[in-house]
């Protein structure tokens, strides 16, 4: 850990000086105290627990089912509002988009369409309906 | 990465899995030059160790996620960010400070705790003259404008290069070199009188 040479190079000289204030700096950090050193290491325990604290990335993953679902049910909605006009509705003809968007919001629209009920009740009924709405306005 | 450097901590059982093991081996690794850093930016023990602090707290808390390539850049960035955050409010405060006329000296007294750091034991005549060439580098440090003071630390006692020197300071690799450059000018004009 000499000091640079008097006769050397400017790049030389610049180097040997790196050198020199590098090995100084570092064997001043050697030579930190203990009270210092302690601390440090306090501080350095706190973070690192801080870390192991800190909710993982994939924990957010937890969240996915319910976000999916009203993700998906939106998704839904978005597909079928523009499918549906006034026209095509076979339940009081105008109101029917509305009417499809409460069937599937609704819990109960499960049922029509499961195995377990008889779903094809009602579309039977609701066909006759279409039939009767249209067999009234042609009479009228 | 490298290895702790002094006595690792005893952790506990939710901070023995591999990404805090990681994390306590990169802040034992850079905590003694952080904190040589923060000492020579605020020229102030307890300021130093709270900006060492908080900045091993923020990457914690906001980066530990992150490669750990990563985190030696980003740990730097953020000690810079605090240190230069407490010199702004060390200004602030001077200035408030001057305006009151019940001013008091000792706040000027502890502006310098190295150069009123006490020597321990009885110092052979080459550790003593290590210790005056220390001292005097330490204080040439201290007299360079904050960015090369900073630059130059960061390379040479933390030894990042440019680029990742460029990361730690929020500037290019071009303003990197200059501020080296400047910073290695003056401290060999300042030092070399008495190194030669």
């Amino acid at each position: 850990m000499s000091p640079p040479a008097p006769g050397a190079s400017t790049d030389e000289m610049t180097g040997e000086f790196e050198q020199h204030a590098r090995a100084l700096l570092e064997d001043s950090v050697l030579r930190i105290d203990g009270r210092i050193r302690s601390r440090l290491n306090q501080a350095r325990h706190a973070a690192v627990e801080e870390a192991s604290r800190r909710p993982s990335f994939w924990r957010h993953f937890a969240v996915m089912p319910a976000a999916s679902a009203v993700a998906a049910a939106v998704l839904v909605a978005f597909v079928l509002w523009p499918h549906a006009h006034p026209g095509d509705s076979i339940i009081e003809g105008g109101h029917g988009t509305v009417e499809d968007l409460d069937l599937l919001a609704d819990g109960d629209a499960l049922d029509l369409v499961s195995d377990e009920t008889d779903g094809g009740a009602f579309y039977e009924w609701a066909v006759d309906q279409a039939d009767s709405n249209e067999a009234s306005s042609t009479g009228a | 990465m490298p290895p702790a450097s002094h006595g690792d901590v005893e952790l506990s059982d939710s901070t023995t899995n591999s990404p805090s093991r990681a994390l306590n081996q990169f802040l034992a690794g850079v905590e003694l030059k952080a904190f040589k850093i923060a000492q020579a930016a605020l020229r102030h023990e307890d300021d130093a160790l709270d900006a060492v602090q908080d900045a091993m707290l923020q990457l914690a808390r906001a980066y530990s996620d992150r490669p750990a390539e990563e985190w030696k850049p980003l740990f730097y960035r953020i000690l810079e960010n605090r240190i230069r955050d407490m010199q702004r409010r060390r200004t602030v405060r001077g200035r408030v400070i001057s305006w009151l006329p019940f001013r008091s000296d000792d706040e000027d007294d502890e502006q310098d705790p190295i150069a009123q750091a006490p020597s321990f034991d009885p110092q052979p005549p080459r550790k003593l003259e290590i210790s005056e060439a220390m001292d005097a580098l330490e204080k040439a440090i201290e007299t360079l404008p904050r960015r090369q003071q900073q630059v130059f630390m960061l390379r040479t006692l933390e030894g990042l290069d440019v680029a990742q020197t460029a990361t730690a300071m929020g500037c290019s690799e071009g303003s990197v070199k200059t501020h080296y450059f400047r910073a290695l000018q003056s401290l060999r004009a300042q030092l070399g009188d008495f190194w030669t």
